[in-house]
């Protein structure tokens, strides 16, 4: 394995970890992180408790692609993260974001930053398989 | 030696390049995670809160640039309901491709163009410190003259298998990095 390829396994590593420790923490509805106590500066609601189960299986898909050597695996959550990405755009309603509304009105509860992360995870976990596979 | 290179040797950057490329990585996922987390209040459908700011930023009080604010006066508030979507994608997308580190040269350019934007749009209201504004489009810069995707981000993974395909994309993605 050469030192990209070794990058590339230990980043799909970390980002599983990290998407599936952030899923954990937000299964109560809570908030990453709270406005006075550091990270403040990161501190947003991120799914709801559905969107965050559907997060951690689709990122565990990742995880154990990375660690049994399965490129396919990764692709394959790359390609979920982009379909929840998908869906959260396409199923904001109407009423989100008026007055007295849930702001987060979409199939997955997701806010901008949950679609940030699914968007980075996406494309990060294809590119790094297809690097994988043309290397 | 010759008392040019010992010039060049005394006015060198202090930090050695290794250096440099952590401290671009640091400042990349800083401004990503800044995009990331200011995605949280611009919420479709309507982007309320997104619209108040604009609209407040077109007052003749707290105008930056009379053409800047014509333009968005007469073509952005007209259209919100698009720009709203526009705006939200491009700043997913902004905090998405610094934290990862792809294609960083371009993203950073982009992220310039939205800092220079929203600038123009809030820096004069009230309660706003304006140079809040030059600062975080001189961080874009940074990232650009830094190329900081090349250390710690995809870019550095991927530059060697672009570099050896002869490909238009490979050729842009290397441009981009």
């Amino acid at each position: 394995m050469n030192p990209s390829q070794r990058f590339g396994r230990a980043a799909g590593c970390v980002a599983g970890v990290v998407g599936i420790t952030s899923a954990l923490t937000l299964l109560n509805d809570g908030y990453l992180g709270a406005h006075n106590r550091f990270p403040f500066f990161l501190s947003y609601k991120v799914l709801s408790t559905k969107g965050a189960l559907i997060a951690i299986a689709i990122a565990l898909l990742a995880v154990v692609g990375v660690i049994i050597g399965q490129r396919l695996l990764v692709a394959a959550s790359a390609v979920g993260f982009a379909v929840v990405a998908a869906i959260v755009l396409f199923t904001w309603r109407e009423t989100a974001g008026q007055p007295g509304s849930n702001p987060l009105d979409n199939a997955l509860g997701a806010g901008g930053p949950a679609l940030c992360m699914f968007l980075g995870a996406a494309i990060g976990l294809g590119v790094l398989s297809w690097a994988d596979h043309v290397s | 030696m010759t008392s040019e290179s010992q010039n060049a040797q005394l006015n060198a950057p202090p930090m050695s390049t290794k250096l440099a490329g952590r401290v671009g990585a640091i400042v990349r996922i800083t401004i990503g995670c800044l995009w990331l987390a200011n995605t949280e209040w611009k919420i479709p459908t309507s982007f309320n809160a997104l619209k108040s700011f604009t609209t407040n930023g077109t007052a003749s009080a707290v105008s930056a640039f009379g053409p800047y604010t014509y333009i968005v006066k007469k073509l952005v508030l007209p259209n919100f309901g698009l720009f709203g979507w526009l705006v939200l994608l491009l700043e997913v997308s902004l905090g998405a491709f610094l934290i990862l580190g792809l294609g960083t040269r371009l993203w950073a350019l982009i992220g310039l163009g939205q800092a220079t934007a929203i600038g123009l749009s809030v820096m004069f209201q009230p309660g706003e410190w304006p140079w809040a504004y030059v600062m975080m489009a001189l961080c874009h810069l940074a990232i650009f003259a830094l190329a900081a995707g090349r250390t710690g981000g995809l870019d550095a993974v991927l530059r060697p298998l672009w570099n050896r395909r002869s490909t238009k994309v490979s050729q842009l993605m290397m441009r981009a990095s």
